[in-house]
């Protein structure tokens, strides 16, 4: 079993955030369909995720009621959100099939009963789903932090299903991994069909999730998701959290198919390429220092680890909060390799390091933007990459870094504005 | 302007105290203003007859109030008001002393009532960020604390000795020193000597338990205003004395 | 903005307000909060973000910490920093919205940490739950209130360009294109609180003749400094290309120490309605009345109307539902705003005109702002003023 909760490696300090491009510039359809969130929070809280959906060309899908202080204090406001929901399903069209109330820190500490809450929408709205979400960065260190608090809240919305049927359910991944990975084929091969959240095109479809055989999570932020979905709906789960290591993406498939009864197709069209790539890479590589930052992967540790296991140069690892899982490789980089650093990230002292690092390979924008870093492995906002796939997609852009510079200006361009 | 917050456990009688104090101070021909700063909302009761309208409901019913709605004008013109507080079960009690200060300063309560004595009426029991709102910057200069020799007053009377400490550097309020308001407890002066010594104050005054505070209760009005006369009323005026020379003491 | 919106993001609150007025003046400052409202400013609230590294901090507050009132832990959080940077020549804390329901005592800490450190420091109550110009207000007071020169020497052809602020402005000309009017015209601008300003310019900014105020942002300070120096202010800004009677304007109050906040009185609201920040909608209406002949132009603010600076009719708009109401109630022909205005229903019967508004619409179109005294702009009023005619 293993545990959701993370652990800081580093002593809390101030944090100095980089400048965050979101490259998401066109129509996406995102999150549940036939879904709408409702922002429960002081108007300052949902400035970020509002401007974020405009982006999206999803503005349509959410509302924000705004609390004031006097609403805090008297407590009202709980009042005020079945009003909102009565005004959401009279004006939105077609009205939503399930609502996410999203709330924020100062649930947590006005104690607000979300239960309560939920069980008088349930009441009031019996055809509406509901969930409660916690958007609440003053937990992030806590058990159940916003991204994990988010993927328990959305399954919640899961009725037990009296069977199962050859569904794997991808648990974690917010935005879906790309059908380019080789996961599908192989699930494929195996006879199985996999559901994620952004593939549904109904709330019906989503629905049908509680029918999958196996949940497989896909990041550390799925985990309790998955651990509450087999208590209450009796879906089993494996923890398969994207990795670079092809050793470990071969274990995953093969406890997929022994797990669902399966037998496991021949991986070697997939893990030959990977393999390949790899070799390439490193070659063109070189001894060319790399640094992984947290904002590159959600899991920079095993990515330090597969990369150093190949025999690249990694030189820098920034990140503070990890998961039980990412722990060991935590602990095998500190043994193997002493000379790899393994920093905080969002500290300001990176700033001053440029050139010591000059030339290097940066993964993350982050790491790259404060250390001006000429190389950057950046990855995109709409997808995951998952599997030999995911290898093959980070060498060949560990081999474009090296030979043409990173524009920040440009990537922090496409990230503004709003195309029409 | 001097300004003094009282505090104590709940049921302790600083509301009682408070309003004689404040009855007492106005006879001496000085404009008196007290806010209550408790949930209960009755700190002023006595002063005014009646409970008023918090300052914290008007915010919830009407969302720009004016000062004529907040002030309310009881015994002797004193000024009464009363922050207020949530429906019991939810919010947050102690923020909802901030709003209800912020909310008088941005009217300009102060310079609209132009009272020589501020006092503040506040609940003890819990000394949160918002309760000890009265003890901060600019608010009350001097903190009494009423007690008894009871264990739970005598507690709380620590706990809010320990805020002012820990607010030391920070050069706020200073403790004015303990009102030991008698419940005929076993060795009561004896304990509450005991813990003035130990928080480094002195006992400003002692008030028996009289049966004509509670009859004036019954009145809904001060000892000061109902039994002028009494020893009691006596009593009163000798404390509101003492509060005021420990204020104007440097 | 209260209650429910479907169409308008949340608006700039008032620590990014705040946080961008001490952008410039060389302090450290620590917002003291999780993440998101930190990520707020520097991702949403602040387009010279990119590019420019400032000592701006999330202090990481925790559930616990906050729980249990860790004020030393900020403390030491910010000791520590200081140790690996150079001196700031202050440091501001400033709040958000747990610390408000906390009643987090954010002037004691900075009154503890100034003590510890020597370094002026600063606590200033900002809550997530207001919006930007009350932080812009917030940090000039504290700024003024410790810095200004308070018995100064009134030095002639000096002004202070007043609520001068990326959220309102962005980050293109407009900044240089205000101080370059008023040096063209003379002037020389002792303080443009607060882009471009230095902690120099405000100690010496009690010496100015007068204050032109720019943003509704900067009448707060303009009435402290009015009260405490005399001197008089001019609310207006450059819309367009003719600047001879925001000129007229300052130079008459300088000459008679009378304030003018608003300008000229129009007799009566209209079919073009303008919504945004007061002291541009202002500028606007009056150069389409002066320069174009419209007579019926409507003010309204998101932002706490500010009667000095409005006319009788002009309008509060408190909520969302309050602008649908005024889009749907077909009094107005033309509307005049940040571009998602257009996001709300019924607008298909206005002639809709761009102006972005940072505080409003953040990113989607602060690079791609408008230069408000420009052809461009004066072309904007033109279209304006023809569609009032057609459409009245």
């Amino acid at each position: 079993m293993y545990n959701t909760k993370g652990c800081c490696l580093f002593e809390d300090q101030l944090e100095f955030f980089s400048p965050m491009p979101q490259r998401i510039d066109g129509p996406v359809r995102e999150g549940l369909p036939e879904s709408f969130d409702l922002h429960v929070a002081p108007s300052a809280c949902g400035r970020r995720m509002a401007i974020g959906a405009y982006r999206r060309h999803s503005r349509h899908r959410r509302a924000h009621l705004y609390i004031s202080e006097s609403d805090i204090v008297s407590g009202c406001y709980e009042d005020l959100v079945p009003e909102a929901v009565e005004q959401i399903l009279a004006t939105v069209k077609p009205a939503p099939r399930a609502i996410s109330v999203i709330v924020t820190c100062i649930d947590d500490l006005l104690g607000t009963d979300h239960e309560a809450l939920l069980m008088l929408l349930k009441r009031r709205f019996p055809a509406t789903h509901f969930c409660i979400r916690r958007v609440d960065p003053i937990r992030r260190h806590s058990a159940l932090p916003p991204p994990v608090n988010m993927q328990v809240s959305l399954f919640s919305m899961l009725d037990p299903s009296p069977q199962h049927d050859d569904g794997v359910n991808l648990i974690g991944n917010m935005p879906p991994i790309t059908k380019r990975s080789e996961l599908f084929a192989l699930a494929d091969g195996m006879g199985l069909t996999v559901r994620q959240i952004d593939d549904c095109a109904t709330f019906d479809d989503f629905l049908d999730m509680s029918k999958s055989r196996l949940n497989l999570v896909t990041t550390p932020t799925g985990l309790a998701a998955a651990q509450e979905m087999e208590r209450r709906l009796g879906i089993p789960y494996l923890y398969a959290p994207g990795s670079y290591s092809v050793e470990r993406i071969a274990e995953v498939y093969r406890s997929m198919a022994e797990r669902t009864g399966r037998s496991l197709p021949d991986l070697s069209p997939f893990r030959t390429p990977a393999e390949q790539k790899i070799a390439q890479a490193r070659g063109h590589l070189g001894g060319t220092p790399i640094v992984v930052d947290s904002s590159g992967d959600l899991l920079p540790l095993s990515l330090a680890r597969a990369l150093l296991e190949y025999g690249f140069q990694v030189r820098l690892v920034l990140e503070n909060l990890i998961f039980d899982g990412d722990l060991t490789d935590y602990h095998w980089i500190r043994e193997r390799h002493p000379e790899v650093e393994i920093a905080p990230p969002n500290s300001p002292e990176l700033g001053k390091r440029a050139r010591e690092f000059e030339g290097c390979v940066c993964i993350g924008f982050s790491s790259a933007y404060q250390l001006g870093a000429r190389h950057l492995v950046d990855f995109p906002d709409l997808s995951f990459d998952y599997g030999f796939h995911a290898v093959c997609a980070l060498m060949d852009k560990l081999i474009s870094a090296l030979d043409q510079e990173a524009d920040f200006g440009k990537i922090m361009r496409e990230s503004e504005g709003m195309k029409r | 302007m001097v300004k003094i917050a009282i505090y104590g456990k709940g049921g302790i009688g600083k509301s009682t105290t408070a309003a004689n104090v404040a009855a007492a101070l106005s006879s001496r021909g000085l404009k008196v203003m007290q806010i209550g700063c408790d949930p209960k909302a009755d700190s002023t009761r006595l002063l005014m007859g009646r409970k008023i309208p918090t300052v914290l409901d008007q915010l919830r019913d009407n969302h720009q109030p004016t000062l004529d709605e907040l002030l309310f004008e009881g015994y002797h013109g004193i000024c009464c008001v009363e922050a207020g507080g949530p429906t019991p079960g939810i919010g947050c009690a102690g923020r909802g002393i901030i709003t209800a200060f912020e909310k008088l300063e941005e009217l300009g309560a102060y310079e609209a009532v132009r009272p020589d004595v501020v006092l503040y009426d506040v609940l003890g029991d819990v000394v949160c960020g918002g309760f000890a709102m009265p003890i901060r910057g600019g608010y009350a200069d001097r903190v009494f604390i009423v007690t008894s020799g009871e264990m739970m007053a005598l507690y709380a009377a620590d706990n809010i000795v320990t805020a002012l400490k820990n607010f030391g550097k920070r050069g706020y309020a200073k403790y004015g020193g303990l009102i030991l308001n008698c419940r005929n407890v076993d060795r009561e002066q004896e304990l509450v000597e005991q813990l003035a010594r130990e928080t480094g104050g002195k006992i400003v005054g002692c008030l028996p338990r009289d049966p004509i505070v509670q009859q004036a209760e019954d009145l809904v009005k001060t000892v000061v205003e109902a039994f002028p006369d009494s020893p009691m009323a006596q009593c009163y005026a000798a404390l509101a004395n003492t509060m005021l020379e420990e204020c104007t003491r440097v | 903005m209260s209650q429910l919106c479907f169409y308008l993001p949340p608006f700039s609150s008032d620590y990014a307000g705040a946080c961008s007025s001490l952008f410039d003046l060389g302090g450290m400052v620590v917002i003291h909060d999780g993440a998101c409202c930190s990520r707020n400013y520097v991702g949403f609230d602040e387009p010279r973000w990119f590019g420019n590294k400032r000592p701006i901090f999330c202090s990481g507050l925790r559930e616990v910490d906050a729980v249990m009132g860790a004020d030393d832990k900020l403390i030491q959080k910010i000791q520590t920093m200081l140790q690996t940077m150079e001196p700031p020549a202050f440091i501001a804390i400033l709040g958000s919205p747990v610390p408000t329901v906390i009643g987090a005592d954010l002037k004691g800490i900075a009154m503890e940490l100034e003590d510890l450190t020597g370094i002026p420091s600063f606590g200033l109550d900002t809550t997530g739950l207001r919006y930007y110009n009350r932080g812009i207000d917030l940090a000039a007071a504290a700024l003024v209130e410790r810095y200004t020169q308070p018995k100064p020497v009134r030095r002639p052809g000096r002004v202070n360009l007043l609520g001068l602020t990326p959220l309102d402005f962005s980050d293109n000309e407009n900044a240089a294109d205000l101080r370059a009017f008023l040096e063209e015209e003379g002037w020389h601008v002792q303080c443009s609180f607060m882009m471009g300003a230095s902690l120099e310019d405000i100690a010496a900014a009690s010496e100015a003749e007068v204050n032109l105020v720019v943003s509704q942002s900067g009448m707060g300070l303009a009435r402290t400094m009015w009260r405490r120096w005399q001197i008089p202010y001019v609310a207006g800004t450059l819309a367009g290309t003719d600047r001879r009677p925001l000129s007229r304007r300052v130079k008459t109050a300088c000459a008679t120490g009378v304030c003018s906040p608003a300008g000229a009185r129009f007799p009566e609201p209209g079919g073009v309605l303008v919504v945004g920040d007061q002291v541009l909608a202002n500028s606007i209406r009056e150069r389409l009345n002066t320069q174009y002949g419209v007579r019926g132009v409507t003010v309204g603010t998101f932002f706490g109307l500010d009667r000095e600076l409005a006319q009788p009719f002009d309008l509060d708009i408190p909520s969302e539902a309050a602008l649908v109401e005024l889009i749907q109630s077909r009094r107005y022909q033309v509307l005049v705003g940040d571009p998602l205005l257009q996001e709300i229903p019924g607008n298909d019967r206005l002639a809709c005109f761009s102006v972005p508004h940072v505080a409003v619409s953040s990113k989607l179109y602060w690079h791609d702002y408008l230069r408000f005294a420009s052809p461009e702009m004066e072309q904007l009023l033109e279209q304006i003023a023809a569609a009032a005619r057609t459409q009245g």
